[in-house]
Order: structure tokens, then C-alpha cells, then sequence
């Protein structure tokens, strides 16, 4: 019988889950990943799915398969997310608000619906959704973004109260500005004046969250559901 | 093909599974009008994914073909309907497999 606990990752072929999936194979974890694209990763104890987590069936196919490639999925991080220059509400446009609800809300919706079937049915697991500092912040041009971690977070409370009696938990790890490439977009005077808002003035390593994920995603951790675990305050 | 006799059969031997591993505590026989999500159901939460999931990976296996159960497709076929039965699942799953 395979022992190694089997993770699965949403969005590692880049940033924070790339960072995930990284530490979590160093463990000597089974990992299966996820993105549109191919894999940016070459381990022997990795597996890599191009999938696109909005895509309902995608979704459902790829569970189907961890089901038979894996026979059991023991954490599930979800991570995928949009990173992009948002706007004032006055000028944002009806499909860039549904991007960010689409790539945010609704993939962590559909990765969580499929997991937490398996998780239900083996009794196990658990589920991490990543937040963001941006739902305390009420930043202005955030409103999509922030919009849509918000409901992430009532979601995944909602979730652990349904899936708790099944020794299911969901958590949230809400990091802090994160050093990605993708922040990269935002310019210094925007990193500047998010970072001022923030109790730790400095962006994060993504592998700076890594051992947050594994409080959640411990066996030990079986009495902690429907919690979020912040990084820092706002100012 | 897949028909009506072959589903109920899936259906049949799924409840006996659940029953047997104790997530139902009483058998189940199968009729048209048999409550499977709703008022009336013997399936909670739990053992009506396990149902589902059942059912979907044996059609599935048979057929050849990945099968999906969409409850709102199935209210789309039946709107005024207040339970889901027996019945109107295997209709909805035959149509599926075409």
C-alpha cells in the first residue's frame, strides 16, 4: 500500500503554487499538479495535468483520473488565481469583473465540489484555498479581485461546515504581497503604497508560505476547519 | 446499449454496496418511484456522493465514455418535479450515453 501522502495542487507550473508543489515533493510527497499549460516541473514523484480549472468537465476529468491514477488524494491546495491590473469599479468592465469571479471563485468551486467528493467518500483530507491580504484591505481598484477572495473565503466556510462530520477540513491560508512574477505588472508605486497598508513591510517568498499550508494540511491538524490564517494585519 | 434494465441493476447493486459498508442502514429495492435526492430519500449527503459516484464510474466503464451526473440537467428535464426518482435518474443517464 502507497503510504507517501498524495497532494494535489492547482496552478504549479508558476508562483505560489509552483513554490507549493516544490516543497511539498522535497517532503517526499506524491504530487499531482495542475495548469493550462505543460508542466514547469521534472520530478519523479510529480505528475502533471494541463487542464483549465474554470472548465467544468476539465475538472471533472482530471479528478476522475487522480481517482484512478492515485486512488486517493490526501490534501488539495488551490491556488489558481487571476493576477492582473484591476481598475476603479467605475471602469471596470463587466467581463474583466467575471474574469477575476471566474479564475478565482469559480475554479476554487469547482476543484473544491470535486475533491471534497473524494475526501467525503475516503473519510480524509484536506483542503487549503489560498486568500488574500486584498479581502481586509478594500483597496481601491480591487474590486474584482477583492471581491472574489472574499467569497472564497465564505465558500470554504461553508464547505468545512458541510464536509466536517467526514473528517474533511478546509482552511485558508491568506498570505500577504507575495514576490511573484506575475505582481511584477503592478509597478513600485503600486507595491509601495499596498505594502504601506500592511504590518510587514516587505513582499513574501511563496516559500515563505509553505509551512503555514503544512499546519493545515497535517493529520495532526484535524480539530482546525474553516479558518484563516492571515500572514500579517492591515494597517 | 445501455437501457433502463442495465441502470436499475447499477442503482440496485450500488444500494447494496452502501448498505453493506453501513453508510445505509436499511436495503433498499428499487422501484420507479424509489426517492433518491429529496423528500422521502434514504440516501444522506454522504451516501448519496457515494451513490452518484458509483453509478457515474459503472456507466461510464461500460460505456466507454466519461459520464457525468448534472442535477440541473436533470431538473431541466423534469422542472416541476419535487424529488428526483429512480425513474428519472436512468432516463436522464440513458440519454446521456447517446
Amino acid at each position: 500500500m502507497n503510504t507517501q501522502m498524495i497532494i494535489a495542487v492547482t496552478g504549479s507550473s508558476r508562483g505560489i503554487g509552483y513554490e507549493i508543489a516544490n516543497h511539498f515533493l522535497n517532503q517526499g510527497c506524491l504530487v499531482a499538479g495542475c495548469s493550462r499549460g505543460d508542466s514547469t516541473i521534472s520530478h519523479l514523484n510529480y505528475r502533471h495535468y494541463s487542464i483549465d480549472v474554470c472548465d467544468e468537465m476539465d475538472v471533472q476529468l482530471w479528478i476522475r483520473a487522480l481517482r484512478k491514477d492515485f486512488n486517493r488524494i490526501d490534501v488539495v491546495v488551490c491556488n489558481v488565481g487571476l493576477v492582473k491590473l484591476g481598475s476603479v469599479t467605475g471602469s471596470t468592465s463587466l467581463n474583466s469583473f467575471k474574469s477575476f469571479l471566474d479564475s478565482i471563485l469559480i475554479s476554487t468551486f469547482l476543484v473544491c465540489r470535486e475533491f471534497s467528493k473524494i475526501m467525503m467518500l475516503q473519510r480524509y483530507g484536506r483542503i487549503i484555498n489560498i486568500g488574500s491580504i486584498m479581502s481586509e484591505m478594500h483597496a481601491p481598484g480591487t474590486c474584482a479581485y477583492a471581491s472574489a477572495k472574499s467569497a472564497v473565503i465564505e465558500f470554504t466556510k461553508v464547505l468545512a461546515r458541510e464536509v466536517a462530520d467526514y473528517g474533511v477540513t478546509c482552511n485558508i491560508v491568506s498570505p500577504s504581497m507575495v514576490k511573484t512574477d506575475s505582481n511584477a505588472v503592478f509597478g513600485d508605486s503600486w507595491e509601495k503604497a499596498m505594502l504601506e497598508m500592511q504590518t510587514i513591510k516587505r513582499p513574501i517568498d511563496a516559500t515563505e508560505l509553505c509551512h503555514l499550508i503544512d499546519f493545515f494540511a497535517s493529520p495532526k491538524s484535524s480539530i482546525v476547519t474553516g479558518q484563516i490564517l492571515h500572514t500579517c494585519l492591515v494597517n | 446499449m445501455i437501457d433502463k434494465d442495465i441502470v436499475f441493476s447499477i442503482m440496485q447493486k450500488s444500494f447494496e454496496g452502501l448498505y453493506a459498508s453501513g453508510i445505509i442502514d436499511q436495503i433498499v429495492d428499487l422501484t420507479n418511484e424509489t426517492a433518491i435526492f429529496g423528500s422521502g430519500s434514504k440516501l444522506d449527503s454522504m451516501a448519496f456522493v457515494s451513490f452518484i459516484t458509483d453509478v457515474e464510474d459503472a456507466i461510464s466503464t461500460i460505456q466507454k465514455k466519461e459520464i457525468f451526473v448534472v442535477l440541473s440537467d436533470i431538473e431541466d428535464l423534469y422542472p416541476d418535479a419535487p424529488i428526483l426518482t429512480a425513474d428519472m435518474l436512468a432516463h436522464y443517464l440513458i440519454l446521456a450515453c447517446k
